[in-house]
């Protein structure tokens, strides 16, 4: 006997849901909305006192009132809070007092925290209270730096945290007696590093010897760049990347690599920074061998890989991403590079091109890729200079079945038009594949 | 030339409006309410079980979402699956009206499917998001059971939170 579930029934049973699940709900909204929900009902004022997962952001106010009435909040949703402190997230500006501050965290580290986020530009806020290095419960710590207001952070000798899985750390000045890795050989169940334009000491090592990491970003900006070192054994390691290539590379075992990003950077630019690179970025690459996925991204052809190191053969990769600048024209840059990849499957391009005065001929890329050739992606297109190299593609690639063209954002004068146009030239080249769909996004 | 069938355990549940699901084990295994139940009762897998709280089309609804998910996670990490996942659940929860969200939202908590809780969760978040507060009662199903000075001061209590809430745009 089938039986209508009607409307009103629903919202009774909504209202049989426990408060848990309702503060669950709730703690997905910005605070004061959240808090607003004690004005539903009566029982709904208790239940915005249970959420677990607090998101406090005071919007980076420009007036010390403003943040005065956002401190004096905080302190009253904590003051009523109660339960656990799942995911604690602060992002907040320059005016809020560095005591209260520290009092709100340590309420999430008594309560028995699990994700930590902050986000502080407070100019006297340089010290995390000690007990976020030694929080049992601690699974993710996130730290960012905001860029009005660096963070410099001081890693304490006494370091223990045996839950953290996930450490994020951006734009934070890490200039102690070797922070990172004391950090480093306390987790020893960490899977997730990253180190996003940190303020690191030159030379800096980074020893990592964790059994358990999964995925490693190292990222570094241009302009504060200084040399560093990787020394890595991380047998379940399967994402790489990292922004400015080190000056030393030492790996023992990255056997179950299968995603790498590499953005060369400043060291390509002259020949000068590239010798003392050359061999770190030879180990580099023996090291990433193994990886299915690859992107690269630099200034190609000016000393790299003409004369200097050349990408060594990557049996495995299947999918590849080229993102930069080319110093000579595609006809040569391309066949070189895309020599090492002999079972490549799917490629994208995100390059500037010219157009170039003589369109190769196949025979100088490898073969294997007209027969293996299925996706071809180009981002960024411009409109008229791409069309002969994706004309040429298009006439060699036998088994291509995804042509898709993402033109670059730009304001045009008519843009439906300038669509339809570069739409209408893209069908009209010749096709190797004939079943191949070719697509501007 | 014949392949001989592999044979996948399968598990029948009813449904409130009394439809019969089979459903292979690994998926069965996704709700923690019926893995608990097997964990403690192991000779009971050939019952059928029945999920009174859960109607036939919010159960076929969850199905689909957990073999998916299986399906992506049997696939290997990377960027590009991530984003199909997020597409996925993305789509999963746009087309469907505030109604049968409340009503899913019920059926995974009784079957406690955390993921597909959390992801639920926030969709309803995002849909109460900056509404109203008469229209956020109207989604709950709320009474409002303060007097007008209860009311006020809460208000007062909460200045701070209360600015910048649009008081009654739907």
């Amino acid at each position: 006997m089938a039986k209508q579930v009607k409307v009103s029934e629903v919202a009774d049973r909504i209202s049989s849901l426990p408060d848990e699940l309702l503060s669950h709900i709730i703690s997905f909204l910005p605070l004061n909305q959240a808090v607003c929900t004690s004005i539903l009902s009566k029982r709904w004022s208790k239940i915005s006192t249970l959420m677990s997962n607090l998101n406090l952001e005071d919007s980076f106010t420009r007036r010390k009132s403003d943040s005065h009435n956002f401190m004096n909040f905080v302190d009253r949703v904590l003051f009523y809070h109660i339960g656990v402190v799942d995911k604690f997230r602060i992002r907040c500006g320059g005016f809020v007092d560095s005591y209260r501050l520290e009092g709100w965290i340590r309420y999430a580290l008594q309560n028995d925290v699990r994700e930590l986020d902050l986000s502080v530009a407070c100019k006297k806020f340089n010290m995390l209270p000690i007990g976020v290095f030694t929080c049992d419960t601690l699974v993710a710590l996130r730290l960012h730096s905001h860029k009005r207001c660096m963070f410099d952070l001081k890693v304490p000798v006494k370091i223990r945290l045996p839950s953290l899985k996930i450490l994020h750390l951006s734009g934070i000045g890490l200039l102690d007696d070797d922070p990172i890795n004391r950090l480093l050989s306390s987790c020893s169940l960490l899977e997730e590093l990253v180190v996003d334009r940190c303020i690191l000491k030159t030379r800096c090592r980074f020893n990592i010897s964790i059994p358990t990491l999964k995925r490693l970003t190292i990222v570094f900006h241009e302009r504060a760049y200084k040399d560093y070192e990787i020394v890595i054994d991380a047998p379940s390691l399967v994402y790489f990347k990292c922004r400015q290539i080190p000056k030393g590379f030492f790996h023992k075992n990255l056997s179950s690599l299968v995603e790498a990003d590499i953005e060369f950077g400043k060291v390509l630019e002259s020949a000068n920074t590239f010798t003392s690179y050359n061999t770190a970025a030879t180990d580099l690459f023996k090291g990433i061998c193994n990886v299915k996925s690859l992107r690269i991204c630099g200034l190609f052809g000016k000393v790299f890989p003409q004369g200097k190191i050349v990408i060594p053969e990557l049996p495995k990769l299947t999918s590849l991403s080229i993102d930069g600048c080319f110093f000579v024209g595609w006809e040569s840059m391309l066949p070189v590079l895309l020599a090492s990849f002999p079972r490549l499957e799917a490629l994208v391009l995100k390059v500037n091109i010219e157009i170039v005065k003589e369109v190769p001929s196949s025979e100088r890329f490898p073969s294997c890729l007209w027969s293996q050739l299925k996706t071809l992606k180009i981002l960024s297109c411009q409109g008229r200079k791409e069309m002969q190299m994706v004309g040429f593609f298009l006439k060699n690639a036998e088994v291509l079945e995804n042509l898709s063209v993402e033109p670059r954002e730009r304001k045009r004068p008519k843009p439906e038009k300038w669509r339809s146009k570069i739409t209408k030239k893209l069908l009209k080249l010749p096709k190797a594949s004939k079943n191949c769909k070719v697509l501007l996004v | 030339m014949s392949m001989a069938a592999v044979e996948t355990k399968k598990i029948t549940l009813r449904t409130a409006d009394n439809h019969e699901f089979e459903v292979e084990e690994a998926i069965a295994m996704e709700f923690s309410t019926i893995k608990t139940f097997f964990d403690e009762n192991p000779d009971a897998s050939e019952d059928t079980i029945p999920l009174p709280n859960v109607t036939s089309k919010c159960l076929s609804a969850i199905i689909e979402y957990c073999k998916s998910h299986l399906a992506f996670r049997a696939r290997e990490t990377s960027s590009s699956i991530d984003e199909q996942v997020r597409t996925y659940d993305e789509e999963f929860v746009k087309a469907r009206d505030n109604e049968s969200l409340k009503e899913l939202i019920l059926a995974a908590n009784y079957l406690n499917i955390k993921a597909l809780l959390d992801m639920l969760n926030q969709a309803v978040a995002d849909r109460i998001k900056n509404k109203s507060v008469e229209y956020v009662r109207r989604f709950f199903g709320l009474e409002n059971d303060y007097t007008p000075e209860e009311e006020a001061a809460i208000r007062a209590e909460n200045e701070w939170a209360f600015e910048g809430v649009d008081p009654d745009d739907d």
